[in-house]
């Protein structure tokens, strides 16, 4: 046989002598191997009774913290029908109500959407407070108005009465029509008829010439 | 001789205890001791209706004026029951019972028409009907359709 056979013949019949590289490996794993599945078979027992890990907490009713909003809405929308059961629907960016008792929603960039005889109407403030009881809306600031066929009207410091479709002033209230700016004590406008009526120290100022849009 | 030329196209101010603007009817009704403003000009009555037309543009037509109506302007002051003032025509006409006061001079009569355009104001005694119909205070001197004037010269 060649040269090369006969080493590769030696090393194997040294690595198969009893007490060679071969034999102490196994009596290693021969100990080693039952130990690791003894401890293995102890942690999967043990692990789920040891609380160690777990997150667990007492839920303290009074510590814990409390919002003053009782409800916020994103992208409110209440819908509601006049009396003459046309819908009209109050929409909001933001809407939060205090607390249950009280039934106003203080809404953010509202939009109110009433139906008159020439079509949707549409009324837009910046902050408004919905009272879902009486069908109102109060506007501390402007509200705008738009009819379906472009008539527009601005008006501050008033309500809107959705389901008779009207605007009423109790404080100052000033606004701005196609035909002039106006201010009273009070104000109580028909959406529908496009009737203003100016109650207490009237003001109104027209400016001929002036183009139709207010 | 009032300044003659009156700008018709002024901004109107309106001063009332009640306003009802009736847009659908292109229509004001003033009630409540009126008081109107334009430049110089100054109307006050009992009750005024303003009528205009908002098509391209907002156009005064007529302001008519009822229930004693006093209107002044400059120095020239007068009275009357009822007034129209026409915008398009810058007259306006006074109509019952008119007393017309310019400096010291006055003039009373049936009717007044004051010219905006010319600053003319002429009284004349046919007063549309008597001046009493037009529900005036009551007191009417109905001078039978004369006209009345006193008139002071200046004394150097």
């Amino acid at each position: 046989m060649s040269v090369e056979a006969t080493i590769v013949r030696h090393k194997r019949r040294e690595q198969a002598t009893p007490g060679g590289t071969h034999d102490r490996l196994i009596h290693v794993l021969l100990i080693a191997l039952p130990i690791g599945i003894g401890v293995l078979v102890a942690l999967m027992i043990l692990a789920p009774l040891s609380t160690g890990g777990e997150v667990s907490f007492l839920l303290d009713r009074n510590e814990v913290d409390l919002t003053e909003n009782r409800m916020t809405v994103d992208n409110a929308m209440y819908r509601g029908a006049d009396d003459e059961g046309r819908p009209f629907s109050v929409q909001a960016g933001s809407a939060i109500q205090r607390s249950s008792e009280v039934e106003k929603v203080e809404m953010n960039d509202l939009t109110a959407r009433i139906l008159l005889a020439e079509g949707p109407a549409v009324l837009t403030a910046q902050e408004g407070t919905y009272d879902y009881s009486q069908d109102t809306v109060d506007f501390p600031g402007a509200v705008n108005f738009t009819a379906a066929d472009g008539y527009r009207m601005i008006a501050r410091n008033v309500s809107v009465l959705l389901d008779e479709r009207k605007l009423v002033g109790e404080g100052r209230v000033e606004g701005r029509i196609p035909s002039g700016t106006f201010s009273a004590d009070r104000l109580e406008a028909d959406l529908q008829e496009r009737t203003v009526s100016l109650i207490g120290d009237a003001r109104l100022r027209m400016e001929p010439g002036a183009l139709k849009t207010p | 001789q009032t300044i003659a030329g009156f700008n018709s196209n002024q901004p109107v101010d309106y001063a009332a205890d009640r306003i009802e603007l009736q847009d659908r009817a292109d229509r004001v009704v003033l009630s409540g001791n009126v008081v109107v403003n334009q430049g110089d000009l100054r109307l006050a009555a009992g009750r005024t209706v303003v009528n205009y037309t908002n098509t391209d543009a907002l156009r005064i037509q007529r302001i008519t004026a009822t229930g004693g109506v006093r209107v002044t302007r400059g120095n020239e002051s007068a009275r009357g029951n009822v007034g129209v003032y026409d915008f398009n025509r810058r007259i306006i006409t006074l109509v019952g019972d008119v007393a017309l006061k310019r400096g010291t001079d006055t003039l009373n009569g049936g009717r007044l028409i004051i010219d905006l355009k010319t600053g003319v104001s002429s009284v004349d005694g046919q007063s549309a009907g008597s001046s009493a119909a037009t529900g005036g205070d009551g007191t009417t001197t109905d001078n039978r359709g004369r006209v009345s004037g006193s008139f002071s010269v200046p004394s150097e």
